[in-house]
């Protein structure tokens, strides 16, 4: 019952959050950014940060992510998503194996 | 109708595949705390965001109230609000929002944004959204159902891939050193900030970044 719970009250927070986002943008988001590119430079910034919470699981530096997300980011800018990803992904690996 | 494209595809394979692994470690790990396969498949139907999953199953395996679990995931969560916002209006009716908003996520805002037109990132948005949602919910349950027999060095292999996924969707964003400035600076501050704030609160901090930014941006337009 516990999980049950936990699952329906996140689903429905997690839903309202993303709804809001949309219904806030739908309501004037491009005005809020005249100017400024501050909704244009958002996606730039969260995503960086989600990429370094990813390289420190629970606060700790993990080599083999550290180097899969170098790998992949300095791929990127040569091969599309997905060699970029693969790439990382090798790269991560073989640090995980030494 | 939305017509598929080669671009779009190869981009939604990868997040797929990216978030098929991600959420494999999220279905294994359940069954490890005593979730049912049918639990951690209902999950990632009904909440489709890795980060807070992992977060509310690591507080509910520590003891956490329901409430508790609920409010951490949540605050890992407010990011997709801003994701949801920074798409801007790509759906005209509130029947679109609605389903729309189930799809926002890292992966679907990052590759849509990617895209010049709002017809193009629309279209990305809803395939690269629909692929991810499949991929996250079969990871999950093929997580559930064989995480355990993984031996623990393939679970490392696996999450280099989920890492990369970020990292490859953040710098063809960076069109000039305004933004790789941003980017470095919300990866140093987000690194910093992890082991000392609760989960989420890291992401948020690193959005506020864009204010200075801005700043700058608006400064140089008015001279």
């Amino acid at each position: 019952m516990t999980v049950w719970l936990f699952i329906g009250g996140l689903a429905a927070t997690t839903f309202l959050v993303r709804l809001g986002g949309v219904v806030l943008a739908a309501r004037g988001g491009g005005k809020a950014d005249s100017g400024t590119g501050m909704v244009a430079l958002l996606p730039v910034a969260l995503l960086a940060a989600v990429a370094a919470t990813q390289v420190v699981p629970k606060g700790h530096l993990e080599p083999h992510l550290l180097a899969a997300a170098v790998a992949a980011g300095l791929a990127s800018t040569r091969l599309s998503f997905l060699p970029a990803v693969l790439v990382g992904g090798a790269a991560g690996a073989l640090v995980s194996l030494i | 109708m939305i017509k598929l494209n080669g671009s779009d595809l190869r981009l939604a394979t990868g997040a797929g595949v990216g978030a098929a692994v991600y959420s494999a470690v999220f279905g294994a790990l359940a069954v490890q705390n005593g979730w049912s396969v049918a639990q951690a498949v209902a999950a990632s139907v009904v909440i489709h965001a890795g980060g807070a999953q992992l977060v509310g199953l690591a507080a509910l395996g520590a003891g956490a109230a329901p409430l508790t679990a609920v409010a951490a995931g949540t605050l890992v969560n407010m990011r997709l609000g801003v994701f949801g916002f920074a798409l801007g209006d790509l759906f005209a009716s509130w029947r679109g929002r609605f389903s729309a908003a189930h799809l926002v996520s890292d992966e679907s805002a990052g590759t849509a944004l990617t895209r010049a037109t709002p017809a193009e990132r629309r279209r990305t948005f809803v395939v690269v959204g629909l692929i991810l949602f499949t991929g996250w919910t079969i990871g999950t349950l093929i997580g559930a159902v064989f995480g355990a027999t993984l031996p623990d060095q393939v679970r490392g292999i696996l999450d280099s891939a989920a890492a990369a996924v970020f990292a490859a969707l953040v710098v063809p964003l960076i069109h000039g050193r305004r933004e790789l400035a941003l980017a470095l600076l919300a990866f140093v501050v987000a690194l910093g900030a992890v082991a000392h704030v609760p989960p989420g609160v890291p992401v948020l901090l690193s959005a506020l970044m864009v204010v200075p930014a801005a700043l700058i941006r608006k400064r140089s337009v008015a001279r």
